[in-house]
């Protein structure tokens, strides 16, 4: 047995890239990767709510972090490095979600479906961020960022921001899109 | 949005100093302290409600062993796995194969042309992303069609990850990236997202220039 398990992810890192192919290198990304198995089967899951579906994203996810090993150069943490990979195939299963089911359940409320439309056009811009740190509460901006930039489902984002009221995030959500629609056109 | 953190970059926020200008912009900053916020939450790993982790965890650590490190199932070990039907080895295990085979030629019956049934759904990876560089720095991109697709669109990402700048590469397989398009120096990033009707239905993940 190696001594792999109480090694830093920068060594294993360094360890998987210098010896790429090689038993000691395979060793070092298998071990990296097994730390965060969970971390990533978890996140999968809060977008797909299924064991079978969640385990088959983090497997995808871990096979693309192994393959492109060598694009990663360090300087920043493994961990946030394999969380763009997580996102991302996150983002591609909901996208093909909403292809299939052909409509947002978010935007069936056509007053609401101008403003959802702004937002997602505008989340990564200068006058969104803006007027969300001008009108919108801590809970507020990060329901309205899991939900437009990591496309978190509702459900979800009422877990993980531990909202105890009956509606959790719909409401909350309700509220900020309101806030921003009138920040935004005031602006 | 200037200073604002790339994502890759949010494991490093713990390690600097409470006054460094990017820590600061991150508590101010909507996008980046809900990133943050999302980013630890990805490495708490708490229970989510529904979820199997232990039996996630069971099968990645398999499927690590086999697909990462490569190493064949264990058998004859001190703690015998789940217990199998069949045992291949040797003289069973080509006697299997060409039986197999035999099958497959019967009932595919490759002389004759099948229609090709999709399930409908489209795909979940980009395939065939590749670039190749010329002498004048300029890269040409390949991707292979995705079901569905009308239409491609090529970011040009910074080592980074920050956005540099689009390209409508229309319903080509290709596109053409000069020195005056990336805007930065070599090593960047570049991804293919897949289109239809306008809307986004697949993204690739980064790939590195040549």
């Amino acid at each position: 047995m190696s001594d792999a398990a109480s090694t830093p992810d920068r060594e294993l890192v360094e360890r998987a890239r210098a010896h790429a192919g090689t038993p000691a290198g395979r060793e070092a990304a298998g071990e990296l990767l097994r730390r965060y198995r969970r971390a990533v089967y978890l996140w999968c899951f809060r977008y797909v709510r299924d064991h079978e579906r969640a385990l088959d994203m983090a497997q995808d996810v871990m096979l693309s972090a192994y393959q492109r090993m060598g694009e990663f150069e360090g300087r920043a943490a493994f961990s946030s490095w394999l969380f763009v990979i997580a996102r991302n195939r996150c983002f591609n299963e909901m996208r093909n979600d909403a292809r299939r089911e052909d409509v947002d359940l978010e935007s069936v409320e056509s007053d609401e479906a101008s403003i959802d439309d702004r937002i997602e056009k505008e989340i990564q811009g200068r006058r969104l961020t803006e007027a969300a740190s001008r009108v919108l509460d801590t809970t507020e901006q990060r329901a309205i960022w899991l939900r437009y930039s990591e496309r978190m489902p509702v459900d979800e984002i009422t877990a993980i921001l531990k909202l105890d009221h009956k509606s959790g995030a719909r409401a909350v959500l309700q509220r900020a899109r309101r806030k921003l629609k009138s920040a935004l056109e005031e602006a | 949005m200037n200073e604002c953190i790339p994502v890759d970059q949010l494991g490093t926020m713990k390690q600097l100093d409470a006054e460094d200008p990017r820590r600061r912009h991150a508590s101010s900053c909507p996008r980046c302290s809900s990133l943050l916020f999302a980013y630890e939450e990805f490495t708490r790993a708490e229970a989510v409600e529904g979820a199997n982790p232990v039996a996630a965890e069971m099968q990645l650590a398999r499927f690590i062993e086999e697909r990462v490190e490569e190493k064949a199932p264990v058998r004859n070990s001190g703690t015998p796995r789940r217990g199998r039907w069949f045992d291949f080895s040797g003289l069973r295990m080509a006697a299997a194969v060409a039986a197999v085979l035999l099958v497959a030629v019967i009932f595919w019956q490759p002389w004759q042309s099948k229609e090709i049934v999709y399930r409908g759904e489209a795909s979940v990876q980009f395939t065939g992303l590749r670039a190749t560089a010329a002498s004048d720095g300029s890269i040409d991109v390949y991707w292979d069609a995705v079901k569905g697709a009308d239409s491609y669109r090529v970011t040009l990402l910074a080592q980074d990850l920050a956005e540099i700048t689009r390209l409508d590469a229309g319903n080509t397989l290709s596109a053409h990236l000069d020195s005056g398009t990336s805007g930065g120096p070599a090593p960047y990033y570049w991804q293919v997202t897949a289109l239809a009707d306008g809307a986004e239905i697949l993204t690739s993940d980064p790939q590195r220039s040549p």
